[in-house]
């Protein structure tokens, strides 16, 4: 199932109006060293004001030079996120800074020991194939942050993992992480684990750590994905289209940046632009602009050929209410129908309020109902069972035949929380709501799941680069 | 005859130049400054915050609303006698040390100046000094915004440098931003907290004990 929103005529202006963008107004970048290589290749740049107004032909150059294809990897490396080749993936938030124990309760500042929760939740859970820490946490300096939290995640999930990297000198110590679990430089490039996040500041800027963390990032070529929050009507003119464009400039300029840094490192497009409510000032999660942003945001990246990422599955709900279900339903289903890389991220509360593991788990169901939509329909001969039908014949019954004893498993989708019982057993089973099933299942899995333990060897390998960045930048 | 009913509802209409010029007009038919703002400008945003908190109003109609008076006001300002017409406050307001990130400032920077506080904008990626030296020279509030959990603790290193300038008690600290409390505020010893623009605008109004 595809769904279709843009015409080529429509994504074409888009194209030509972002390119208008970033020729005519340019953006701040502050950092000499990148500004320098964009005036070396034709960019005209103010050093003074951080400004570049980057040509049309530059960036055409950028997009046809980036890497299109990547994969990571997990621990184990039979597990892996690929991108730019159709499938899809699905990660866990990559890090909130509070996080929320019980669906309604007080939200707390989040901790290290959350993200071995987190990691073993995103090891758990059948859909998530991208583990995000799903915490930032205050427990830690922020100078080691990044480098505990990884070294966290290694050990309480085999799968790919997924977290926020913060400056230049804390990247190096990942790097040396991804080597010394890996056992070489060369399979550490080959395998990457983890990637770092360009997130463009809308309107039209970008962050020194963000652009500085690449340089380091660069030794292993890991991918790029490249995000900017464009908020129509906030950070971005208050319309559809002019919303599309602006992300479109921000993510092209993103590009350039990577490809100046490292040219040909893989770069994934970060469609995931959002409205902004005009009563409360805080931008909007999912709703029906949502909707819209995700399909035509993947439509414009997939058109520059770039695996697409877009925030479609979210809700603004603060726990796995109705809300959350209309939201993440129906902005997952377009997104996904429309053929992104990856969506998310799952397992938060509100707008980035706090993480969640019952909405994480409300969320890895939704995308089994979607997956389960978008799978392919069987129309060969055998499919249509003929002869079934003529042995079983008018008035008759097809459950208690080997053919549907032999089907059933394939034709249906088994929800895990789901409720599609008889009213009487529902209400004397306790009238279970969906949001008590969700909190049912997250105790189950929090109590019985344990990830594939790591190794000794690997153990050690890791806690040494962490020992070292401890003593290096305490 | 200055018909001040018709200033007050091109505040509301968010119309800056018939505001101006309405504003002009009166003066120029010599009605007192003090009238003029009172039933023209102050009059017009006091539906504005009223259809406002009734939700008949957004904060874009708001903020160009605020944008009409300040045109009124720049008028009648230099004819206001200094004693009649304070602002409701001095507050420098920036994103701290190590984050750029200014669009929840600039929306609060906003709101408090439609609500008629007079605002040092000091940017992003402000020094913690910047912020003091701001309190020695006046400002009644100062309001820190930080987005990343890492650029918070600079939060508490403008308190800690006011109090080693020996002017914490001259200024109330408000602090906002995605990932700040009301418990981190009382971690670090800020005065207030708001957890949106709107409310950041109650949240001075309270610090600084005016109406």
């Amino acid at each position: 199932m595809r769904v279709q929103l843009l015409t080529a005529d429509q994504i074409a202006r888009v194209h030509e109006a972002s390119l208008s963008i970033l020729a005519e107004v340019g953006v701040h970048l502050p950092h000499p060293e990148v500004l320098s290589r964009f005036a070396d290749s034709g960019a005209t740049v103010d050093h003074d004001a951080q400004r570049v107004r980057i040509p049309a032909e530059l960036v055409e150059r950028c997009i046809a030079s980036a890497g299109k294809q990547f994969a990571i990897y997990g621990r184990d490396i039979a597990k892996a996120a690929r991108f730019g080749c159709g499938e899809r993936n699905y990660n866990s938030i990559a890090g909130e800074a509070h996080w929320i124990d019980r669906p309604g309760g007080k939200r707390r500042p989040a901790v290290l020991a959350d993200v071995a929760t987190a990691s073993r939740m995103g090891d758990a859970l059948e859909h998530i194939n991208l583990v995000g820490a799903m915490t930032d946490p205050q427990d830690v300096p922020p100078a080691l942050k990044c480098i505990e939290v990884m070294a966290q995640m290694l050990k309480h999930t085999t799968k790919p993992i997924h977290f926020w990297f913060h400056d230049r000198a804390s990247a190096k110590y990942l790097v040396d992480m991804t080597i010394a679990l890996r056992g070489s430089e060369s399979e550490a490039r080959e395998f990457p684990i983890c990637y770092p996040f360009l997130e463009p500041i809308s309107p039209l800027r970008f962050p020194f750590n963000g652009v500085d963390v690449l340089f380091e990032t660069a030794r292993l070529n890991l991918p790029v994905p490249i995000g900017p929050m464009a908020q129509m009507g906030l950070s971005a003119p208050c319309s559809l289209a002019a919303t599309l464009a602006q992300e479109n400039a921000e993510i092209l300029a993103g590009v350039c940046v990577t490809q100046l840094i490292q040219p040909g490192v893989p770069v994934m497009y970060g469609g995931i632009p959002h409205a902004f409510d005009m009563r409360t000032t805080q931008l909007i999660f999912s709703g029906p602009e949502q909707a819209l942003f995700g399909v035509a945001m993947t439509e414009i990246g997939k058109h520059y050929g770039l695996p697409v990422y877009i925030n479609v599955g979210l809700t603004d709900a603060k726990r796995p209410d109705a809300q959350a279900g209309l939201e993440a339903g129906i902005t997952l289903m377009l997104g996904a129908a429309a053929g992104a890389d990856i969506f998310g991220h799952m397992g938060i509360s509100g707008v980035d309020q706090a993480s969640s593991l019952d909405l994480l788990v409300f969320q890895n169901e939704v995308i089994g109902f979607v997956e389960n939509v978008l799978r392919e329909m069987d129309f060969s001969d055998e499919a249509f069972a003929l002869d079934v039908v003529r042995e079983v014949g008018p008035g008759g019954s097809y459950i208690d035949t080997d053919h549907t004893a032999l089907n059933f498993r394939r034709a249906l989708w088994f929800p895990k929380l789901l409720d599609r019982q008889f009213y009487d057993a529902w209400l004397t089973g306790g009238a279970e709501s969906l949001e008590d099933r969700c909190r049912l299942r997250t105790e189950d899995l929090l109590a019985t799941h344990e990830p594939e333990p790591i190794s000794e060897d690997e153990a050690a390998a890791i806690d040494e680069v962490l020992r070292a960045a401890r003593r290096d930048l305490s | 005859m200055a018909d001040l009913q018709a200033l007050a509802e091109a505040l509301i209409r968010g119309d800056r130049d018939t505001a101006r010029t309405l504003t002009q007009q009166a003066v120029d038919e010599g009605v007192a400054p003090k009238q003029i703002l009172d039933e023209g400008l102050v009059a017009g945003m006091n539906v504005v915050g009223a259809k406002f908190k009734a939700n008949e109003f957004y904060v874009p109609e708001v903020l160009i609303a605020a944008r009409a008076m300040h045109a009124g006001m720049d008028i009648l300002k230099p004819l206001l006698a200094a004693s009649d017409v304070q602002p409701a406050g001095v507050v420098a307001i920036g994103t701290v040390k190590g984050d750029l990130h200014d669009i929840g400032k600039n929306l609060v920077a906003m709101m408090l100046e439609g609500a008629g506080f007079e605002i040092r904008d000091l940017g992003v990626d402000v020094a913690p000094e910047k912020f003091v030296e701001e309190i020695q020279s006046g400002a009644g509030v100062v309001a820190l915004s930080a987005l990343l959990t890492t650029t918070m603790p600079s939060m508490a290193d403008v308190i800690n440098a006011a109090k080693e300038a020996g002017v914490r008690d001259q200024a109330k600290v408000m602090i906002g931003g995605a990932p700040v409390t009301q418990n981190y505020a009382d971690e670090i010893g800020a005065d207030g907290y708001a957890p949106d623009a709107a409310s950041a605008v109650d949240k001075a109004r309270e610090l600084l004990g005016v109406a």
